[in-house]
């Protein structure tokens, strides 16, 4: 295992040392509101009785990638290297990209570079029979909820980005409605099944509250 | 529904009345954004609004299949045991329900077989599913030719309408999917063929006949309008008939008659609504049936011809489509009065070897709907065409469709049993893969060519063809999965050895993971 020690020391998540945001979030409760209606997501996010959890995260994986893929393809228009220099969570906040194979050491990239290597590495999860199995009858692996809670994690970061980068333009497009929708579900699905630590979700620490008040 | 938006674009199914104003919203914030930005934006809040309204629907379908199963079995006398094993049945089921869910489609899941439609946007060909032996139909569309003559908005629409109008009036879609070079929908199979062979095969058809068809068209037809949504382009080939004789609302034609082709005989508005000189009036005021007989069965050997062309039909359109001006669901009552017409007399009322000709008696049709003496009709259904082909103001149906049912003509229609009933006209198949009510096509083609790319899935979602997000589809049937799957699945038990490639590839596998959990940020 010593041969891959080397990746264990370096991190691709930091905080950036600067002044603290107050504006932010006051600016996101403004349409924090909106959304589609859609019916009692907290009862949605729950294990149908009977099912094999595995089953249901690997569903629910699909379909929030899905989600971000397409709402994150409405803004390629703003989410440009020169407008977006680094994955960034608002001022407090920066991401590197290492996924541990090929890149082993993180490496600060654009926004729109970071959002490509993590959406074409879920897709690679998503695609690996061995992972995610589409055959009927074919078992999970053990460790299938590990690969689950990091590509949550990872997911997560987008909707950071969106939140704190391209909100304004997410309403300009009339789009709120549908980010908080996917949002707030992908929030409450998180929580029900702890597959994000608290500490990654700080970024949209009072977002989230309005969500699940602690 | 009156006061429907004029502005509303053009487009064989047109969207909701809602969602077609948001896309023309005039909102200053839009403007900063480009057009393809906003075309995203657009079909990403669909998607997602689409997906919410499935996922949800979903949840509550499958409890209620768990409550009806718990309450099957407790008013049952099994034992205790037995009803365990029920649940346990229903269970596994849910679950093989939902990997399927995820699971991809493609073309390689499909085996192609007969040609049953061909044009120039692509074709219509039957098609096994390699996995199950079900047999469909895929409609195959080249996306460069959508994009070219201004398509887009109509298949979007058309898959939309199907994906999420589930009736016994209308076509089933199973599946929708794209590669680099077409768009395929996967439909229902209805081996009967359509009203538009029925009536080449049959040139008339009795009033009894005439009526059941009539009146299952209606009920398709309300069934889109009950969901907002205008064919606006309903015509005999449109009608497809089951192996039953029951009839099904689709469009097979692969064609949209309003496009650029067209417009310049469109444009000439003044002329289409003027009488300007006698000869001109007295040309297209001149009956179908007044036409040398060779050529109204030359006319009937070419419409087929056109079902599948880029121009079309213009005969069964209605005249406020036909002059752009506002038009609601109203306009489809207008092309079932004409399609009764055929059924009843041999030929459109308006129809001309001439197109330009056609549109020109339709705007006209004050002046150009006749009957002839024979062959003879009845006074009610005589009726019945005149209050469909007239204003839009005087139609029925324009203050709702039970106006239209109130008619005398269907005295004796049971509306609520049409389709459980015995059809009036049976058609002729045999076994699942009959293709005999269809036109022959030869394989010309051959294989397809195998240059189409898949993947990346995402990019096929999202970004790479802006105009065809959120294509795909997958409605699989769990009623149909809960019967037939009784067969006990067989799980991959034997172990391999593992190779030196495969512990080094969980171990690399391990090692993207663990490092990430373990890298947390300072305080």
């Amino acid at each position: 295992m010593s041969l891959f020690g080397i990746g264990r020391n370096q991190r691709t998540f930091r905080p950036k040392k600067s002044t603290p945001s107050g504006s932010k979030g006051a600016q996101l409760r403004k349409h924090i509101d909106a959304t589609l209606g859609s019916g009692n997501l907290r009862e949605a996010v729950k294990l149908p009785p009977g099912e094999d959890l595995n089953e249901w995260l690997a569903v629910n994986t699909v379909d929030f990638f899905n989600q971000v893929n397409l709402l994150y393809g409405t803004l390629t228009e703003f989410c440009t290297p020169e407008n977006c220099r680094t994955m960034s969570a608002g001022p407090k906040y920066e991401y590197r990209w290492a996924d541990g194979v090929q890149i082993k050491k993180p490496i600060e990239v654009s926004a729109p570079k970071y959002v490509e290597y993590l959406m074409d590495w879920i897709e690679a999860q998503l695609d690996d029979e061995s992972i995610f199995p589409q055959k009927l009858g074919s078992p999970f692996p053990p460790n299938f909820k590990e690969v689950v809670k990091t590509i949550f994690k990872r997911l997560f970061r987008v909707y950071a980005h969106i939140y704190h980068s391209h909100f304004q333009k997410i309403v300009s497009l009339k789009e709120e409605a549908h980010l908080n929708t996917c949002f707030k579900h992908f929030i409450l699905f998180t929580c029900e099944f702890g597959l994000i630590d608290k500490k990654e979700l700080a970024p949209l620490q009072e977002l989230i509250e309005t969500i699940i008040p602690y | 529904m009156d006061g429907y938006d004029a502005t509303v674009r053009l487009g064989a199914i047109n969207l909701k009345h809602g969602r077609a104003a948001d896309f023309d919203s005039a909102s200053p914030d839009v403007s900063v954004s480009s057009p393809v930005t906003r075309q995203k934006a657009a079909a990403a809040k669909q998607f997602i609004e689409n997906h919410y309204k499935n996922y949800l629907q979903g949840l509550q379908d499958r409890k209620d299949r768990r409550r009806a199963l718990q309450r099957k079995v407790q008013e049952s006398q099994i034992s205790a045991e037995e009803q365990e094993e029920m649940m346990r049945n229903l269970e596994r089921r849910e679950t093989e329900y939902m990997r399927l869910q995820r699971r991809k489609i493609g073309m390689d899941d499909f085996e192609q077989l007969t040609v049953i439609g061909k044009g120039a946007f692509g074709e219509v060909r039957l098609c096994r599913a390699k996995g199950t032996g079900e047999i469909f139909a895929m409609k195959k569309l080249k996306k460069s030719e959508m994009l070219s003559r201004g398509q887009v908005e109509h298949v979007r629409s058309e898959r939309n309408l199907l994906a999420e109008v589930d009736s016994r009036c209308i076509v089933k879609l199973h599946y929708s999917f794209q590669d680099s070079d077409f768009l395929y929908l996967i439909m229902e199979y209805l081996p009967g063929g359509d009203i538009m062979t029925l009536l080449m095969r049959e040139d008339i058809l009795s009033e009894d006949v005439a009526r059941f068809y009539i009146a299952e068209s209606i009920l398709a037809i309300h069934s889109i309008h009950q969901h907002n949504y205008v064919h606006r382009d309903i015509k005999p080939d449109n009608l497809i008939l089951d192996k039953n004789g029951h009839l099904k609302l689709s469009d097979f034609g692969l064609c949209k008659p309003l496009d650029d082709k067209y417009s310049s005989i469109l444009l000439e508005n003044e002329d289409l609504t003027g009488q300007e000189s006698t000869s001109e009036t007295e040309a297209y005021s001149v009956s179908p049936w007044l036409m040398p007989k060779e050529r109204l069965q030359q006319w009937k050997r070419n419409r087929r011809a056109l079902a599948y062309s880029t121009v079309g039909t213009l005969d069964y359109m209605a005249p406020e489509v036909l002059l752009k001006k506002g038009y609601g669901i109203e306009c489809d009552w207008w092309s079932l009065g004409a399609i009764m017409y055929e059924m009843l007399i041999g030929y459109p009322p308006f129809c001309s070897d001439d197109p330009r000709m056609a549109c020109r008696k339709i705007v006209n049709w004050k002046t150009c709907l006749k009957f002839p003496d024979e062959p003879k009709i009845s006074a009610e259904a005589k009726d019945l065409i005149c209050r469909l082909l007239c204003d839009v103001d005087s139609r029925l149906g324009t203050r709702g469709v039970e106006e239209i049912k109130a008619h005398p003509w269907f005295k004796g229609i049971q509306w609520d049993m049409l389709y459980e009933s015995e059809a009036a006209y049976k058609p002729t198949v045999t076994g699942d893969l009959d293709t005999q009510n269809f036109e022959k096509f030869p394989e010309v083609d051959g294989p397809p060519s195998v240059t189409a790319s898949v993947g990346p899935w995402r990019k096929m979602l999202t970004s790479k063809d802006n105009n065809f997000i959120g294509y795909t589809f997958k409605k699989s049937d769990i009623l149909k999965s809960l019967e037939s799957s009784d067969a006990d699945i067989r799980v991959n038990g034997s172990l391999k050895t593992p190779s030196l490639i495969t512990l080094l590839g969980q171990i690399d596998l391990q090692d993207t993971v663990i490092p990430e959990s373990e890298q947390k940020p300072e305080a």
